[in-house]
């Protein structure tokens, strides 16, 4: 038996289905690096003293699960509560009087229109209408604008930031682009009980943060939080931003909240998690090659910069919005053997039709759920589908995401 | 005692008869005799075989078992559900015969040896984490008929296993 993991960071790598030499899970198959070239989050000691299991993502040392087993943690976080450690993703801030028409320049949402402390996905696009990166943005009440993009593409990102800054810069507009990562760290609380674990350390009451809404609060104690009510569970939860020599004092004080079960969690569950959720993960259901209409995320570009056609790759967008997508992307549920990304999917008289981008088992609804991309013909809800899983056809069917319902929190 | 030995022992009876003509006290030299038979016999019984890709292998005549070992669960995680291969398919060392899948992870099964699969364990159709928490009594998979057990001799044996395993995780 050898051991194929099929959860990859940004890059399209084919399915691999023997490794060589080495019987543990594999991120990213080009990175040759050894436990110490890669590169550490402010939690590294912490995770290895709780038992986590690290494994090398897009070149950082990170814990794909820790004793309870992937299944255990995914279930938990949608009982009680995890901690997951992204202090890998990029956080960055925007300055300047130009700030906001500069990140509009490379995104398509209405930033502008954002209230103050609120926050959006977004997505940046490249000339052909294809997605370089998602990421939040946020409009705080400090005068910048906080930008969260994926570690998967941290190079690109932010050279991609910078330069078009230094070309914004030379037309006389005010904007400056500040790489934070160094800085601070970030966690993410998510889960029924992630509200209640995080007020028992900050003093004021949680429940006037909505969905992606944020506030600079204290944290057990840490001034300078920033706690931006988001995630990638589909659960209602936190992403805390954190000086990063008090992130361990962060982490180590929610885990010991008496009144909840907060548990660590690694990217094993987060995957599973966002699956179930319905959430894109960039490299796999979304990358430079697809449109936010493939990817039915046109929710994304905003009215106003669909009327101004103002962002990268809008042209393309636009027409594509009048004359319909060739493809779309799906929700695909089925059960027996997994489809994982890169699967065959066929109609049901056998043509192929399109391919899996994301698949695993469910841990919450003990079926096989899936991400992919079908000829838009197929793309409706119930529509019958065949997959071909190691030369079987499994029988599937085109389902509505989110797979488990959201429980996002929108206010009392 | 002795005869029970010398059942046991097989093609080894001249040992056992050789033994108990010994000078020393009979009953606790056929007991121990009876315990060295009785030890040599269950070991050979249940010797497993290990191949690279952690598979592992036991024989009762020509028939083997086979199952993934304890660290290749334990790599998995908990396993959701078992691809088991076809009874009757006559299969060659190497070739493809099933998968276990956990939630973020895929092993691909591989015949130890050549041979035409048997029997499969069903029960796992029901509960694959057998696998987990039995991977080489409850949690075996398939069973085959050899067709070369001269294969057998391809494979590791325990201990070469184990520093094989040692050699990978560094």
């Amino acid at each position: 038996m050898t051991l194929t993991t099929v959860f990859r960071a940004c890059a399209r790598l084919p399915q691999l289905r023997r490794i060589p030499k080495r019987a543990t899970t594999v991120f990213c198959a080009r990175s040759l690096s050894s436990e110490a070239e890669l590169k550490k989050t402010p939690l590294y000691d912490f995770h290895n003293e709780h038992g986590g299991r690290m494994v090398d993502f897009t070149g950082w040392s990170m814990p794909v699960q820790y004793k309870d087993g992937i299944g255990a943690s995914h279930l938990h976080t949608r009982a009680n509560a995890s901690i997951f450690d992204v202090s890998h993703m990029v956080q960055s801030r925007i300055h300047g009087r130009d700030g906001v028409k500069f990140i509009e320049s490379l995104t398509v949402g209405d930033i502008a229109g954002l209230r103050e402390n609120q926050g959006t996905l977004t997505l940046f696009t490249n000339d052909r209408g294809g997605i370089m990166d998602d990421l939040i943005v946020s409009k705080t009440s400090e005068g910048f604008l906080y930008v969260v993009t994926n570690a998967g593409c941290a190079e690109k990102d932010i050279a991609h930031m910078q330069n078009q800054c230094a070309e914004f810069q030379a037309q006389r507009h005010d904007a400056a682009v500040e790489v934070i990562q160094d800085q601070f760290g970030l966690l993410a609380l998510q889960g029924p009980s992630a509200a209640a674990a995080l007020q028992t350390g900050v003093d004021g009451d949680l429940s006037r943060i909505t969905f992606m809404c944020s506030a600079v609060l204290t944290v057990f104690g840490v001034p300078g939080c920033r706690v931006t009510r988001c995630g990638y569970t589909g659960e209602d939860g936190f992403e805390v931003s954190i000086p990063v020599d008090q992130v361990v004092q962060v982490a180590d004080s929610l885990l010991n909240v008496k009144s909840t079960d907060v548990k660590l969690a690694g990217l094993g569950p987060r995957d599973s998690l966002r699956l179930e959720a319905g959430l894109c993960l960039y490299g796999n259901d979304i990358d430079e090659d697809t449109t936010p209409v493939e990817a039915t995320l046109l929710w994304t570009v905003a009215k106003r910069r669909r009327a101004e056609s103002n962002f990268p790759g809008a042209g393309v967008i636009l027409q594509q919005i009048k004359d319909k997508p060739s493809r779309k992307r799906v929700g695909i549920s089925s059960k027996g053997p997994p489809a994982r990304a890169g699967t065959t999917i066929l109609s049901e008289d056998g043509t192929s039709i399109g391919v899996v981008t994301s698949g695993c088992p469910s841990p919450s609804l003990k079926k096989n759920v899936a991400m992919g991309y079908v000829q838009t013909a197929f793309a409706k809800a119930g529509t019958p589908l065949k997959l071909e899983v190691r030369g079987k056809q499994v029988a599937a069917q085109v389902s509505k995401m989110p797979f488990v319902p959201a429980n996002y929190y929108h206010g009392k | 005692m002795a005869a029970v030995a010398m059942r046991c022992a097989r093609g080894l009876a001249f040992r056992a008869t050789k033994l108990l003509t010994s000078t020393q006290t009979p009953t606790y030299y056929g007991a121990q005799t009876f315990r060295r038979f009785s030890r040599t016999v269950t070991a050979l019984d249940s010797v497993k075989k290990f191949t690279k890709d952690h598979e592992w292998i036991t024989m009762d005549g020509t028939t083997g078992t086979i199952g993934i070992t304890y660290q290749a669960q334990d790599k998995l995680g908990e396993i959701v559900y078992v691809e088991l291969p076809e009874v009757g398919a006559e299969m060659s060392q190497g070739d493809e015969c099933g998968a276990v899948e956990s939630v973020k992870a895929v092993g691909d099964l591989f015949c130890p040896v050549s041979g035409e699969c048997i029997e499969v364990n069903t029960a796992l159709e029901e509960d694959a984490s057998l696998i987990n928490s039995s991977p080489y009594e409850d949690g075996w998979i398939l069973k085959m008929k050899l067709s070369k057990p001269e294969e057998l001799d391809d494979l590791m044996d325990e201990e070469a296993y184990q520093a094989f395993v040692r050699t990978e995780d560094s």
